[in-house]
């Protein structure tokens, strides 16, 4: 195989990307994807943000060829999407959790749940055995791993089906809107566990979201609008633009409202924080600042 | 509550019951259910609950646990019991009016309200000590003989792997559903049995919706997880016999025997 | 208008889970409060809804609607639960119908009306939570999810309830679809002048709507009064798994660090307006 022609920090490859669900007639208006350009470098944590139907989750379905192009190209490590020969070899690499915690697990026993994957990629039983104890410990879950799901809360089930993708030793996880049906604890659990697979075992993450706190977290945030990737930056640069935000239906959160409210009040505060503690903190210098030079 | 049914539900553990090989379970079950229904005597019966209660108490899930998996068909076994007890001929001891009650009305009564519970008893158990997966995996490989004349052993065992999986879920969202309904003035009680059946439309069809659209997702769930059908699959938990397997043989060997015995001697 | 009496509630459980269940509740909701339920999930909002819409019976004490007691042998539950709208998790899924028009019109249908007074309550119904009338004549299963979600309530709103409850109406919508529900719901509120109950875990949802707050914790009510009062107790929340509103929390710290703003700041506008007073007194100087 050439490989001297792929960028080796490059894991996902997105080339003007055009989807349609009808096919038939080339109609302009009616794509859901229109010419997406976007490369998912190895280790990083991408947040794609966007409202319902503005394509966020049509884009995660071309990540592990669920969906294919209609036009441009998709390449996972190299390989185009469009392959249907190297279809379980794209899958096994991006692994995806999806939304309903209650419609992905296929086994009523946890641990048997997250042998799934392994198993159907023909795994020695041993090997099955160890990377169902690293998945489940991987997510916290060890101690659930002869419950029954169903006994289990929304968080422990999709914490569970990352398990289950993890099992398949995957490059990338896409969470496409895992949390969107969770409760805070439930979200926060996820979100927890989808930073330290990030920072501990350097998985590369997708996550496909409405939350803004969610987004918020990520390295880099891309904003997704009518099929088209209309904001991309780090979470700061995103957050800080609140009138585009407000305009394609998202939101901002209420520390960054504040402080953009009050700057258009007239005061020289800077709108690109995110947290609690960040927004205070930018307030409490402000005033000390303005006093200083009172004084 | 719908909740409440434990029938075809597992209760994890790890007694010498949750142990064994399901193969061996499953046909273990097989001669279980052939015995009760040979069974001619109350002795029979008697070390049929031995027997049972036996089981019960080596797989270390509460008695009434089990119990209460014989509480969903109780209407039957009730409809049973009348059915048998009014309607045998026989040497008459009570009757009123049109109705009377045979000698052979009470023993067959009797008889079948034992077997219904001993076994729902004996499924209950395979189903709790018996986790889905191990389930569904010893029906596939003692099915697997008959894959050569177009029986379709994998496809079959995955379908109850999933049937298994989603009795909770559909359970729950059924109840969801019925207060809903309840709460728009929907009357399941009362009216004849076309309007009570009618009465069942809101429920069945949000109900089937539901479950197509989890079909659905799973599929597509599937599908990312590699799935591909049964070639090439290996397993978490390969199937062995031990030496607990062949125990658990001589074990219910010994119990039709004495069950056999019994009928022919007492 | 509802009266809950010292109201104990728990699930049947012989199996190795225990249930959420409600202990001791007293509780008292005037006519046209708009309430707002929170608690962690399994702290019982749930249990404690169902039973206010008469879907469970209490195992001890009593809850009474404008006099009339749940499940007592002279109240006819069925006509009683016609003034009591329940909107459960996910209304969508109880759709069923082939048109829209017809599945509004289950409920009222169920009630006996006439058949004009049935049309016009779809109508009104359907107008209420900004459905239009082409919309009326597809099948619910064809519709949006955010449209779906609003069919689903219209079904309950065209009942007519003196109370209306509803349970998370805004899961898994996005802030667009978010904004449209929460909005209709408190246009309802304010038009038909109706007792509403609001679940959500959305502590800024809750402080936008709600005129008073109902927390509870492990089956009992923890705490209740206006969302000025129970946003000044972020410690105690914190404890039971919840949050303040992230403005009450920003308030909250550079309240902390001497500046002198008031206690259960719990929108961004008020945060706002009480900041501007000390930075532009801040720059007079």
């Amino acid at each position: 195989m050439d490989k001297t022609e792929k960028n080796t920090d490059t894991i996902i490859e997105i080339k003007d990307l055009e989807f349609s669900y009808d096919d038939t007639d080339a109609n302009e208006t009616d794509a859901v994807l229109k010419g997406i350009n976007l490369c998912v470098k190895k280790g990083e944590f991408l947040a794609v943000l966007g409202h319902n139907g503005s394509g966020k989750s049509t884009l995660a379905k071309h990540l592990n060829a669920i969906l294919v192009p209609t036009g441009g190209a998709v390449m996972v490590d190299g390989i185009n999407t469009a392959d249907e020969n190297s279809l379980y070899a794209i899958r096994q690499k991006v692994g995806m959790v999806f939304q309903n915690p209650d419609n992905q697990l296929v086994a009523t026993i946890v641990e048997e749940d997250v042998a799934f994957a392994p198993e159907n990629l023909g795994i020695e039983p041993g090997e099955i055995r160890r990377r169902v104890d690293y998945s489940l410990d991987a997510v916290n879950m060890t101690k659930y791993k002869d419950h029954s799901s169903s006994m289990l809360s929304g968080g422990q089930k999709q914490r569970i089906a990352v398990a289950g993708v993890l099992a398949m030793k995957p490059e990338v996880i896409v969470m496409d809107e895992s949390t969107a049906m969770l409760d805070p604890v439930g979200r926060r659990e996820i979100m927890e566990t989808v930073k330290k697979l990030n920072r501990q075992e350097k998985m590369t993450i997708v996550m496909i979201t409405h939350f803004m706190e969610e987004a918020a977290q990520a390295d880099r945030v891309v904003v997704m609008d009518r099929g088209e990737i209309v904001m991309e930056g780090t979470p700061k640069e995103i957050f800080s633009q609140v009138e585009t935000l407000k305009k394609i239906g998202l939101d901002v959160p209420q520390t960054t409202e504040l402080l953009y409210s009050l700057k258009k009040a007239g005061f020289g505060l800077k709108c690109d924080v995110l947290t609690v503690e960040e927004c205070a903190a930018e307030i409490e210098n402000f005033l000390k600042d303005g006093g200083n030079s009172c004084d | 509550m719908l909740k409440d049914i434990t029938l075809g539900q597992y209760f994890p553990g790890n007694s010498l019951i949750h142990r064994l090989d399901p193969r061996t379970k499953i046909l273990c079950i097989v001669i279980y259910i052939t015995v009760i229904f040979c069974i001619k005597n109350f002795w029979g019966y008697g070390i049929l609950a031995i027997f049972t209660a036996l089981c019960i108490f080596s797989s270390k899930i509460p008695f009434s646990y089990v119990i209460k998996g014989v509480k969903p068909i109780l209407i039957f076994v009730v409809f049973t019991a009348v059915f048998n007890l009014f309607l045998t001929n026989g040497r008459i001891i009570w009757s009123w009016g049109f109705l009377k009650i045979t000698a052979e009305g009470v023993r067959l009564a009797i008889f079948m309200v034992l077997r219904l519970f001993f076994l729902v008893m004996g499924t209950s158990l395979l189903t709790l000590t018996t986790s889905p997966i191990a389930l569904t995996d010893g029906i596939e490989r003692l099915l697997s003989p008959f894959k050569k004349i177009g029986v379709p052993a994998h496809e079959l065992a995955m379908m109850m792997t999933i049937a298994l999986r989603f009795v909770p879920t559909l359970l729950e969202e059924t109840e969801k559903i019925i207060k809903a309904q309840t709460a728009r003035g929907a009357d399941f009680e009362s009216g004849n049995i076309i309007n009570r059946a009618k009465a069942m439309i809101p429920i069945l069809i949000p109900l089937f919706v539901g479950a197509f659209r989890r079909a659905d997702d799973l599929a597509v769930a599937m599908e990312c997880r590699c799935y591909c059908g049964g070639e090439n699959r290996t397993r978490l938990k390969e199937l062995k016999m031990t030496k607990a397997d062949a125990w658990g043989w001589v074990y219910v060997l010994v119990f039709a025997m004495l069950v056999f015995a019994s009928n022919i001697l007492l | 208008m509802i009266k809950l009496n010292d109201v104990n509630y728990t699930y049947m459980s012989g199996g190795p889970f225990e249930k959420a269940a409600v202990k001791n509740i007293n509780l008292e909701l005037k006519t046209g409060e708009f309430i707002g339920l929170i608690g962690h999930t399994g702290s019982g909002k749930s249990t404690l809804i169902q039973l206010m819409a008469g879907l469970l019976k209490p195992d001890s004490g009593s809850i009474a609607i404008d006099g009339q007691t749940l499940y007592e042998k002279t109240t006819n539950m069925r006509k009683l639960r016609f003034q009591i709208g329940y909107v459960m998790q996910y209304p969508e899924y109880q759709l069923f119908e082939e048109t829209v028009f017809q599945d509004i019109a289950f409920g009222p249908k169920n009630m006996g009306l006439s058949e004009d007074e049935i049309k016009r309550r779809v109508h009104f119904a359907a107008k209420l939570v900004g459905l239009d009338d082409a919309v009326l004549e597809k099948s619910p299963f064809d519709l949006s999810g955010g449209q779906k979600r609003r069919a689903a309530i219209a079904g309950v709103v065209a009942m007519g309830p003196k109370l209306l409850i509803l349970d998370e109406p805004t899961a898994g919508l996005d802030p667009g679809g978010r904004d449209e529900i929460l909005c209709k719901i408190r246009d309802m509120h304010r038009r038909l002048g109706i007792t509403v109950i609001l679940v959500s875990h959305s502590m800024e949802d809750i402080a936008s709507l709600a005129d008073r707050i109902v927390v509870m914790n492990q089956g009992e009510v923890a705490m209740q009064g206006t969302p000025h009062e129970i946003f000044q107790n972020a410690r105690e929340l914190k404890i039971m798994g919840l949050a303040v509103p992230q403005i009450t929390e920003v308030c909250d710290r550079l309240r902390d660090a001497g500046m002198p703003l008031p206690e259960g700041i719990y929108t961004v506008s008020a945060a706002k307006a009480e900041l501007e007073k000390i930075l532009n007194a801040k720059e007079k100087r």
